[in-house]
């Protein structure tokens, strides 16, 4: 069995909040959020504060990041307002003003709804900014959440502007149902009307409480136990996806399959604008060993075919038209054993925060 | 060279055929086969080369004047294998006067060895539309036939592994009271059948009333047309007109249905346009709900079959990933086209989600086994909407978009 929980999981939680905010039914995952008439603006996109701000921050020796990160802003066209939301695993001490968490707040706070229309492009004309912190535990958040709304309000005096307003929700497990709950101790948010508890999704017994996962690695590539093996499953099939759409025609050219064009690219959508290079080599070389298995099992059962490593990937030779079909006939029987082993031990190591 | 010239030729032939059959048909005395075609489609992306380029790998082909090719494979010697029109360059229709066995079993292979190939997947709701539509457009006297057939293949052959340890002797009696194989066929007057139909839809128990796998369309010139669920089309009209007709009418709705559920269950996961980072996600997952809860154990013979044993109807290849007792995920591909498919099973749910570019065929097809060989009392949603409403819609819209 997976073993996947609650407990630590920021990457479940994006990708749980993402369903709730495609149109569904409650019978699989409640799209609660798209119901409420909110939709997807843009997931993990980089907020930069724009000087004015950065001014005023600077003046007050209130710290903050240049560039937050949250996990995914929805909009309501309807109800005119953004939400941003921001997954943690855990409730953290906003006491503390020299952490990167608080500092982090702040620039979440300040980043209101003009600055998110101007910075996406998008016609909202008061529009009303809020923040969501999502957690997976409870522990501590009434004074929390009672704690970001002052800083909300004092922050929006120093700027002098509207500052987005806070709330704070989890997940919880109870009866066999994942539910989100939300708090909002000061109705500050009454207008969108968000339920204190809503029912997510049925969780049968010893289940494990992914959904299917559209996003197996964040944007700084960190994964979980199961989001890893969605990338090895997933680096499989776009194998085939190659396989599949070899053409006759090319027999006579040299066929390449390029490791980031032709796999990374379709698994992990954003590929070309991640900047950290460690990590994309990293994830890279965890990427061509588990290729090399699948194609040098092709190699030894397929008489007419050969393959060749170079830099981006692998050269392939391809006699004829038959030794394509085979190559796909032969295919959809590879086993990875190892893979299968490794999954029982938890041993595909793509935790990078271990790395 | 081409057996005949030219596409006004083969018309010609196809008429005269028709009608010396359909004569041929009234006296109880069939000499040779009826006219019958099948439909090919490919993929969004205009492939016409590619399609072209696949059938010559296993028939010769020559042009006729008109845009119709010609393809013959030195099987019989008097007529040519069939001639194929292009409806656009995503829909293929084969036309042949052949024998169903010689034809069908190649062209048959053919498709579902290709990457390239499927054909249509009426399923039993397509199927409830077609006949509103005849309903409303054909005299209550003439007679339509319809064939209802489930055969519970996924439901009784059971590997025996898969047992469950609750009840195993009563499941097995259970079984033993399923017949395998149920077919059923309705041909009545549309006054009758207005009546029949909706009764025998309410009876549940009895798989075979929610799975229409054939109809028999009425034609102007007299006799029918029959529809059968893989989309191959048999002309027992007096006219091939009646027949051409018909397909371009199917193919109108097929393709604009098809159209539609790409547009929206497509998961399209885009960039945005004015940061380098951020991005956002579009579509819609397809949601299967039962009526009632599969039984675990034909629950997880049907994964074996799906997945270890790779059932050819349905076409998809993937590793079952243990969710728990009751949950399977499958990151795996649609055999035609080999794209990715994503999905998640339980008893009570099949939940499809479709990247980008996965032919919407993939819906219809998957929708038409289940019904088939599973179980037809379900529900289909498409993000909230009914794939019902979809089918409304195409035979409302489809039918004028050109």
């Amino acid at each position: 069995m997976i073993d996947i929980s609650l407990e630590k999981n920021p990457l479940m939680q994006l990708n749980l909040l993402l369903w709730m905010s495609l149109k569904g039914r409650e019978s699989w995952i409640n799209p609660y959020f798209k119901n409420k008439g909110y939709e997807i603006l843009v997931i993990e996109p980089e907020m930069t504060l724009p000087p004015r701000h950065v001014n005023v921050l600077n003046q007050n020796n209130i710290q903050f990041i240049d560039n937050p990160k949250p996990e995914v802003i929805l909009i309501n066209n309807e109800k005119k307002n953004f939400l941003t939301i921001e997954c943690k695993n855990q409730c953290f001490n906003l006491d503390d003003k020299n952490t990167r968490s608080t500092k982090q707040a702040n620039s979440f706070l300040v980043y209101n709804a003009d600055l998110i229309s101007e910075s996406f492009g998008v016609e909202a004309k008061n529009f009303c900014g809020l923040l969501n912190y999502n957690f997976v535990k409870s522990d501590y958040l009434a004074k929390f959440t009672e704690t970001i709304i002052e800083m909300g309000r004092n922050l929006g005096l120093l700027v002098n502007e509207k500052t987005n307003l806070p709330s704070t929700s989890y997940f919880s497990e109870k009866d066999n149902n994942l539910f989100l709950n939300f708090m909002d101790p000061n109705n500050s948010l009454s207008d969108i009307d968000f339920k204190n508890q809503v029912k997510v999704m049925n969780l049968e017994k010893d289940t494990i409480i992914a959904p299917l996962y559209l996003i197996p690695l964040d944007s700084s590539g960190e994964t979980d136990q199961y989001g890893e093996i969605v990338f090895y499953k997933r680096l499989k099939s776009n194998f085939g996806v190659f396989l599949g759409q070899l053409d006759y025609s090319d027999n006579n050219e040299e066929i390449i399959l390029d490791i980031e064009t032709d796999i990374l690219e379709n698994v992990i959508k954003i590929w070309n604008t991640w900047s950290n290079s460690e990590t994309k080599r990293f994830i890279r070389n965890k990427a061509r060993n588990y290729l090399n298995k699948i194609i040098s099992i092709l190699a030894q059962n397929i008489e007419d075919f050969n393959y060749e490593s170079i830099n981006d990937g692998y050269s392939l030779n391809i006699e004829d038209k038959s030794t394509i079909t085979e190559l796909r006939k032969e295919f959809l029987k590879v086993e990875i054993k190892r893979e299968d082993e490794a999954i029982k031990k938890h041993q595909l190591s793509l935790n990078l925060n271990e790395q | 060279m081409s057996y005949y010239k030219s596409r006004k030729e083969l018309f010609s032939y196809f008429n005269k055929h028709s009608a010396e059959k359909k004569d041929e048909l009234d006296r109880h005395k069939t000499r040779s086969p009826l006219l019958k075609s099948y439909i090919i489609e490919t993929s969004s992306v205009n492939h016409k080369k590619n399609f072209f380029d696949e059938i010559n790998n296993h028939y010769n082909l020559s042009e006729l004047k008109g845009e119709i090719i010609e393809i013959d494979d030195d099987l019989e010697d008097d007529k040519p294998a069939a001639w194929i029109e292009s409806y656009n360059s995503r829909y293929f229709i084969f036309y042949s006067t052949r024998t169903t066995e010689i034809i069908e079993n190649k062209l048959m292979k053919v498709i579902q060895n290709s990457p390239l190939l499927d054909t249509l997947w009426l399923a039993d709701s397509f199927y409830y539309n077609f006949y509103n539509y005849i309903k409303n457009n054909f005299n209550d006297y003439r007679y339509v036939k319809l064939k209802m057939k489930y055969d519970s293949e996924l439901k009784t052959n059971i590997n025996k592994n898969f047992i469950s340890e609750d009840k195993p002797k009563e499941l097995i009696e259970d079984l033993k009271n399923i017949e395998t194989h149920k077919d059923f066929n309705l041909s009545e007057s549309i006054n009758n059948v207005n009546k029949i139909l909706p009764e025998l839809r309410k009876m549940k128990y009895w798989p075979a009333a929610n799975s229409i796998s054939m109809l028999r369309i009425p034609a102007k010139s007299g006799g029918g047309i029959d529809l059968y669920n893989n989309g191959k089309i048999t002309n027992r009209s007096r006219s091939f007109i009646d027949l051409h007709h018909n397909i371009k009418f199917l193919l109108d709705n097929y393709s604009y249905l098809n159209k539609l559920l790409e547009e929206k269950t497509w998961l399209k996961q885009e960039k945005h346009n004015f940061q380098s980072s951020g991005y956002t996600i579009k579509g819609s997952p397809v949601i299967i709900e039962f009526e009632e809860s599969l039984d675990l154990t034909v629950f997880k013979n049907f994964i074996y079959k799906i997945f270890q044993q790779r059932n050819k109807n349905f076409r998809l290849w993937g590793e079952p990933l243990k969710i728990s007792e009751k949950k399977y995920h499958i990151y795996g591909l649609d055999l035609h086209l080999w794209k990715e498919v994503f999905l998640e099973i339980t008893p009570d749910l099949f939940v499809l989600i479709l990247p980008e570019g996965v032919c919407g065929n993939t819906i219809n097809r998957f929708i038409t086994n289940i019904q088939t060989f599973l179980e037809p009392n379900f529900k289909v949603y498409i993000g909230d909407e009914s794939y019902d409403k979809f089918l409304e819609k195409s035979f409302l819209e489809g039918g004028l978009k050109s």
